[in-house]
């Protein structure tokens, strides 16, 4: 195909994301790129097109962008599912969500079969906030026939449960005396560790690092998949420690015709602290690795922790069940230097605020830095910013920041903000996007996979009706349309990555990225919207069948 | 594999925890210390000294190493311990708002490390200002409380009578931790270490020899030590015969005033038998000696700043450790 070809793809319906031409039915496409959207006539305007009608009875939507998930999402499908939910893997099939510790163990058990002597055997994404007051220890793990380290990570990442195994050869026993290691009432440890000095031990017997191995083309390659099999032809890595051969990597993978997926990087301002220049030249240097489906630019920070593991700075009247307030990751005087000096270089920032006064000290730093320095147009974004109130809402709109908000929370934690963390008040207010469709703050909603899973529709779902797993309704009043909710999946995101201009819309002159799917979303009933079925999607110009499907 | 001794410096921003890192790198002869810091930046090593950086590893010609965290102690930490010659102490920075105790607690955790103390320092004249500040007061509370030595840094900066004023309101607020001065950070980082780790230039065999000998090292080490007066720790022992009770041993170390920095002994235990045990950051540790190693008398050794430990208070609650 001569990079001068059209092609005509026909489609039952195109939903463009673009209120000025909201449907359309087929769309031209050249040299990866928009060239015409519109009717049969308009797309063939251009004269001599190759016709493709493998749309024909399909709906097209702008490819999905996800505004904040982690590349390590296909790290995490090296080993065993073991989450509560149904979870979609790389390979497209539905891993069933395991609904008590007996059914973990047995999931385990199989996958036990297939490994190689002397392998480790490691679950991820077990979550035993949904199964009541069973917790999992060594009794159960050590049912495991083989003779094997069994390590289950919880899906916060926060915790593990380990086998007597994995236990022994680490040295955790009865004596070991650390914050973290669950006990038997007769002083013998459970297996539940519990943070970084519990948990560092057996990681480090496991080997290897998220990080590594996050960037290695197997890994990435599953990432890809999954985020194909979501629709999603976009994605953040919304913490990027720049290191240069782990980006050299990537860039080399997304290169390839066959990757599905646009990726951008956010620099971790963790790692450069007040040397803000430092990371400012890291990024200016490693820019020249970008290319169409990579990008480099954004900087990320983290002011907080997270509501649920009660490590977010929240203001009065503080945590609901009394826990001591959280923590800073970054102190509030290195985030008011740190957010200027990078302001007045020209970054667009990404800054984690879960709590509430996370997210006041960084609106204070934000308002300092444009007062010091007027920028236009500058779309820092707030992330997760879960718990802001109005007035803060009222500050993220003048101050002319976005705010990227964690609608995949209501339903997995909702409950739990309830009845533990913020009390029915503020769980009620909790990722406001109706408070910030009302305000006008331009927004995107999230997952933060792999801590939930990406699926940008299933977000959008839990924008839309604000469900809690047990089946409440937190907050009605922040629901948002399923129009809006389209929005901010697409042209939302694609607006706090700056990249509105090329992705985000089925417009002239954008890429070729498109998500594909069964039945068209904006006509469902709002309570179905998760249900829609993604068949493929196309990047720049390149089709893919979700996986499992082609 | 004898333990590599750990230990956590903590301090809010500016309390002058990276002046101390930079003594610590550049002053030290023979030592293989590994430094771990959040960030290479203020690190200032005379460029003569430097052996080599590729990014995350600072080599010095001296031996020491500076490591970055970066965004990662867990992958920082495994390099560090994964180097031969394994590091002769590893002191992990951590950042400026955060509690230093659990991390400290991998010192505890882990069989490659030992913790010897968490040094916390502040800054004489900010520390009242920040214990007051809205934002920043539950951190500084949360850092002081984990210290198992706080340094009261910048004194230059105050009058006698109003680093009294200080010392009066930190003691009224977390109670009698061992407290230092320090100008420009200067602090005997390296005595305390060999005060609290007593036995870490020696081979763990020399302990399990008889009591007579032990006395001898025991002499050798802090009293002949503490005579130089060069330096503000001191030392003190206690022994018992007999076979001790694991639980009550326990209870007594963690109840042990909190002048006693560190503590190391060599007992024999009704679980353990013949073991080495550890009071570090408040918390204790046992640590295996050979099979074939008996003890004939329970002997252990404690540090405390000079003339503050309560020698027969230390002696009556562990002898509280003996089977009833």
């Amino acid at each position: 195909m001569s990079s001068q070809d059209v092609t005509v793809y026909r489609a039952k319906k195109i939903l463009t994301m673009n209120p000025a031409q909201p449907e359309a039915t087929h769309v031209a496409v050249r040299e990866g790129r928009i060239l015409a959207v519109g009717t049969q006539q308009q797309a063939e305007n251009w004269g001599v097109a190759r016709h493709d009608d493998r749309y024909a009875d399909k709906v097209l939507m702008p490819g999905l962008v996800e505004g904040h998930c982690h590349l390590y999402e296909g790290a995490m499908w090296l080993y065993v599912y073991v989450g509560f939910y149904d979870r979609r893997g790389p390979d497209g099939k539905i891993h069933p969500g395991l609904k008590s510790i007996d059914a973990v163990v047995r999931r385990l058990q199989e996958a036990e079969r297939e490994l190689e002597p002397g392998q480790n055997l490691i679950g991820w994404g077990f979550d035993p906030i949904y199964l009541g007051t069973d917790r999992m220890t060594v009794k159960d793990l050590d049912r495991i026939t083989g003779d094997r380290v069994v390590v289950v990570m919880h899906a916060s990442l926060h915790l593990l449960n380990a086998n007597s195994r994995a236990l022994e050869n680490a040295g955790i026993d009865q004596d070991t005396d650390v914050e973290g290691v669950t006990k038997f009432p007769d002083g013998k440890p459970t297996g539940e560790l519990c943070e970084f000095s519990a948990m560092y031990p057996v990681m480090r017997m496991l080997g290897g690092s998220f990080r590594q191995l996050s960037h290695s083309p197997q890994c990435l390659e599953m990432f890809g998949q999954v985020a194909r099999a979501a629709g999603v032809t976009t994605a953040t890595d919304l913490v990027n420690e720049l290191d240069e051969d782990n980006l050299r990597t990537l860039a080399e993978v997304t290169a390839a015709d066959d990757y599905p997926l646009r990726i951008v990087p956010a620099a971790s301002a963790m790692r450069f602290g007040r040397d803000t220049d430092n990371c400012v030249s890291a990024l200016e240097n490693l820019k020249s690795l970008n290319h169409d489906k990579l990008r480099l630019g954004l900087v990320k920070l983290v002011v907080d922790g997270s509501i649920q593991g009660f490590t977010a700075r929240v203001q009065w009247p503080g945590y609901y069940n009394g826990a001591p307030n959280g923590i800073w990751v970054i102190a509030p005087d290195d985030l008011f230097h740190m957010v200027e000096h990078y302001h007045r270089a020209g970054i667009q920032m990404h800054i984690h605020t879960n709590g509430n006064e996370a997210t006041e000290v960084t609106l204070d730093a934000i308002e300092r830095a444009l007062t010091l320095h007027p920028r236009f147009d500058h779309r820092h974004t707030l992330q997760h910013c879960q718990m802001a109130s109005p007035a803060q809402f009222r500050r993220i709109a003048k101050l002319g920041l976005c705010a990227n908000l964690f609608a995949n929370h209501i339903f997995y934690w909702g409950d739990a903000h309830v009845e533990m963390t913020m009390g029915l008040d503020r769980a009620n207010r909790m990722d406001a996007c109706g408070t910030a469709q009302r305000l006008g703050v331009p927004f995107a909603i999230h997952s933060d996979a792999p801590i939930t899973p990406l699926a940008p529709l299933f977000t959008a779902w839990c924008a839309v009706n604000r469900q809690t797993a047990s089946g409440k309704v937190l907050g009605e009043s922040e629901c948002i349309s399923v129009a809006e909710a389209l929005r901010a999946i697409t042209l939302g995101a694609a607006y706090t990555l700056h990249m509105d201009d090329q992705i985000g819309s089925i417009e002239v002159g954008k890429w070729a990225d498109f998500c594909v799917l069964d039945q068209d979303p904006s006509r469902m009933e709002p309570e179905k919207l998760k249900d829609v079925t993604v068949e493929g999607t196309m990047v720049g110009g390149h089709a893919f069948d979700a996986p499992g499907r082609g | 594999m004898s333990r590599i001794p750990l230990v956590v410096l903590g301090g809010f921003l500016g309390a002058g925890k990276t002046t101390l890192l930079n003594h610590l790198l550049t002053q030290t002869e023979h030592r293989r210390i590994a430094v771990l810091v959040n960030d290479f930046g203020p690190i200032n090593v005379d460029a003569a000294l430097v052996a080599s950086h590729d990014g995350e590893t600072l080599s010095l010609t001296n031996g020491c190493i500076c490591c970055s965290i970066g965004s990662g102690l867990e992958e920082a930490l495994t390099r560090v311990l994964e180097r031969q010659p394994a590091p002769e102490l590893i002191v992990i920075e951590a950042s400026g708002v955060s509690d230093p105790k659990p991390i400290a607690q991998v010192g505890l955790s882990d069989p490659l490390l030992q913790l010897e103390a968490v040094v916390v320092m502040v800054d004489a004249a900010e520390v009242q200002a920040q214990l007051d500040d809205d934002l920043l007061g539950d951190t500084l509370v949360r850092q002081i409380d984990a210290a198992s030595l706080l340094v009261l840094n910048k004194t230059d900066l105050l009058d006698e009578a109003a680093l009294a004023e200080v010392q009066a309101r930190l003691q009224k607020q977390f109670g009698a931790l061992p407290m230092l001065r320090s100008r420009f950070a200067q602090l005997p980082l390296t005595e305390l270490m060999q005060g609290a780790g007593v036995a870490h230039a020696d081979s763990d065999a020399a302990h399990v020899a008889p009591p007579t000998d032990m006395g001898e090292r025991q002499h050798d080490h802090s009293h002949h030590a503490d005579a130089e007066l060069d330096h503000p720790f001191e030392s003190g022992s206690w022994s018992s015969s007999g076979v001790l009770d694991a639980d009550r041993l326990i209870a007594a170390l963690k109840s042990l005033p909190r002048s006693v920095i560190r503590a190391k002994g060599w007992v024999t235990t009704d679980r353990h038998g013949a073991t080495l045990v550890h009071l570090a950051g408040g918390r204790v540790r046992f640590e295996k000696l050979p099979g074939t190693v008996s003890i004939q008398r329970n002997e252990l050794v404690y540090i405390g700043l000079r003339g503050q430990i309560p020698a027969a208070v230390v002696a009556a609650t562990l002898d509280g450790a003996h089977i009833p």
